[in-house]
């Protein structure tokens, strides 16, 4: 097999520090929301009249609803400066031959059709607001998978997408964000993992926003049946243009009885966008779900992936990596509710503030009454390599039922000293030793990784990092 | 109703330690916020808090603020929740620019006696000084069974065994508060 050279989530390096290419469109909506604008987008597509009523709603409620406030500010974003529908494609490409070639450079210098190619068993392209490459090797197509971008579920499996779409997992009166994006979502993946289906190759769906002062509002919709198991990849660039734009997506798991599901997402936005997503699982009996996250990039992200423990032996794990440089802030964390007996839980996550950014965990661990033997532990660990920093720990613990056991750690630090020293005096650099620190003290989340991303991430956040410590 | 909230504030000088002891048997609904600055040099201080109750409400707040450099603080909050007894904690330490070579570390650990009980905790860290020490931790659960059993086997019944452990469990921090208080509080370890 041929050597290749997987970038998944770096273009040229530098953390939202990559090349703008000519926008590329054959619709675009007018800045700005009203409902003329989410009635346009579901006309647009084609949608049945019930996602044009949700739609509606969502707006309604949007309106309604205020714009948080508890965490980090948002003022400076303008809901009316955004444009929240961008077409490129009139259809979906079935092979790289056919990708225009503007958008398959960009894909190509991502990786993603070389990492299709080596260790993939399907993969999602999106540009803009919509899906415009999909593909799944055909040996899963035949055992009932389904993997395709929400848009073409909403044609193509009604039923499905009507029965799971916001109704029961997150709802679109939950906050304003969420609102929103009911009213204008567009894209994302829908994957759908019949009973006793053991997918033992990973899915990746590609976000790229590539246009200026936009929004991307990517649903994704994953539904793991009874016993099977299915790891999904997300992955999200943007270039840089200091107009500030909007990433707001949600994403809707449901872990049923005995299935495992695993989402990892890297998410290396340019430093203009405000990144504020909802994701939450619902597990059922003895299921598992695993959230693997890094968060890269961006001005503001607000993200606090949560698992509903719904059935009894249900299990989470959040493995979580925010990295805060200089202007950003990194609002991150995790939610766990046991609602059920044995249910258990475990939550890790590293940040790094450097170069004045400002980091904070913010954590909800609920446990209610009658989850009897539930058990989770919480440990969040921050490192502070220079002193112009901030770094928050902020976990919220709700028990109403004794017999549990629940455990919290933090720490926040430096790089230490002595640790430097030692590698300095077997021959490293300062700079290579410091970058040795911060890989052993991100190790837990980049060995979840595939190897690719693990490699990528830990010559990410060197790259980023080099230069800012003094 | 909701209870009228005591406040307790201390300033520490220079190169002092300040111990600030706080205790609930749950005789009636109680909230209170104690608030520390170190603002001077070398000041230290120590939040401590010892509850607990088969019924009330308690409310704790504490906060402390490091604002000099060899500041130094601890905030160790230790409770048993019976009965319909609960606890809501709120915590906070916050190392403000400056505070160079600040030593802080705030702990709470509940042990819940019945299915009644309740405890919640939002505990909070606040860090804008690289060059210190902050840790924070937090448990809360039941008396672990394994305890228990060793317990049993050395020939003591479960219901003395599970007294046992938690008298354990809040005894060997009762040295740590002055004098008076620790005495307050051993006259009160029986009812347990």
């Amino acid at each position: 097999m041929a050597k290749t050279t997987i970038a998944p989530i770096a273009e040229h390096g530098r953390t939202g520090g990559s090349t703008a290419l000519p926008e590329r469109f054959i619709y675009r909506a007018k800045p700005g929301i009203s409902r003329e604008v989410v009635e346009t987008i579901s006309r647009m597509k084609n949608e049945p009249g019930w996602m044009r009523e949700f739609r509606l709603n969502a707006y309604e409620e949007f309106v309604r609803l205020p714009v948080p406030t508890w965490g980090p500010d948002l003022s400076g974003l303008d809901f009316q400066a955004i444009t929240y529908y961008q077409k490129t494609e009139e259809r979906r490409y079935k092979s790289w031959k056919e990708v225009p070639a503007d958008i398959k450079n960009t894909f190509e210098k991502i990786g993603v059709p070389q990492a299709e190619r080596a260790f993939l068993a399907g993969v999602i392209g999106q540009y803009e607001s919509e899906g415009f490459y999909q593909k799944l090797r055909g040996k899963w197509e035949e055992k009932g998978v389904i993997f395709c971008d929400t848009d073409t579920a909403v044609q193509k499996y009604p039923e499905m997408v009507k029965k799971y779409f916001m109704t029961e997992c997150i709802h679109a009166s939950e906050h304003k964000l969420a609102a929103l994006h009911g009213a204008v979502w567009s894209g994302g993946t829908f994957l759908y993992v019949p009973a006793g289906v053991h997918i033992d190759m990973p899915l990746q769906t590609y976000f790229r926003m590539n246009a200026r002062a936009s929004g991307q509002f990517e649903h994704t919709l994953i539904i793991v049946e009874e016993g099977a198991s299915v790891q999904y990849i997300e992955g999200c660039t943007a270039p840089l243009y200091h107009n500030n734009s909007l990433h707001a997506a949600v994403v809707e798991i449901f872990v049923k009885k005995g299935a495992r599901s695993r989402y990892t997402t890297i998410q290396n936005w340019s430093k203009d966008v405000y990144n504020l997503n909802t994701k939450r699982a619902i597990v059922e009996e003895d299921g598992i779900q695993e959230w693997v996250g890094g968060s890269l990039g961006s001005k503001v992200t607000m993200l606090y992936p949560c698992t509903v423990l719904k059935g009894r032996g249900s299990r989470a794990e959040h493995l979580n990596i925010a990295v805060a440089g200089p202007g950003q802030h990194k609002d991150t964390g995790a939610k766990v509710m046991h609602l059920a007996p044995d249910t258990s839980s475990n939550i890790v996550s590293k940040s790094i503030s450097f170069g004045g950014g400002i980091s904070t965990y913010r954590g909800l661990l609920k446990i209610v009454k009658g989850a009897k033997g539930s058990r989770s532990h919480v440990q969040c660990d921050a490192l502070m390599p220079d002193n112009i920093s901030q770094s928050n720990t902020i976990p919220y613990i709700k028990v109403n039922e004794e017999d549990v056991t629940l455990g919290h750690e933090a720490k926040v630090g430096r790089i230490s000293e002595d640790l430097v020293f030692y590698l300095m005096s077997r021959g490293l650099t300062e700079q290579e030793a410091i970058n040795l620190v911060v890989q052993g003290f991100m190790e837990p989340i980049a060995k979840s990784l595939p190897l690719e991303y693990a490699v990528e991430l830990n010559r990410l956040i060197s790259m980023e990092m080099e230069g800012s410590l003094g | 109703m909701k209870t009228k909230r005591e406040t307790i504030e201390a300033r520490v000088p220079k190169g002092e330690m300040r111990i600030v002891p706080i205790v609930w048997f749950g005789e009636g609904d109680r909230a209170v916020k104690a608030r520390v600055v170190l603002d001077k040099p070398g000041s230290s201080a120590k939040v401590l808090c010892l509850f607990f109750a088969k019924k009330g409400k308690f409310d704790l707040h504490t906060e402390i603020v490091h604002d000099a450099p060899n500041t130094f603080s601890r905030t160790l909050i230790k409770g048993v929740l019976d009965g319909e007894a609960a606890a809501d904690y709120e915590g906070s330490v916050t190392i403000n620019k400056g505070a160079k070579n600040a030593d802080a570390d705030l702990n709470e650990h509940a042990i819940l006696l019945s299915s009644k009980a309740r405890a919640n905790a939002i505990p909070r860290l606040e860090v804008l000084e690289n060059d210190v020490k902050a840790g924070h931790g937090a448990t809360v659960g039941k008396v672990s069974d394994e305890e228990i059993f060793y317990l049993e086997t050395r020939g003591l019944p479960r219901e003395e065994a599970k007294k046992l452990i938690v008298r354990g469990f809040l005894d060997s921090f009762v040295n740590e508060f002055p004098k008076e208080e620790a005495e307050n509080i051993r006259a009160q370890l029986p009812r347990l």
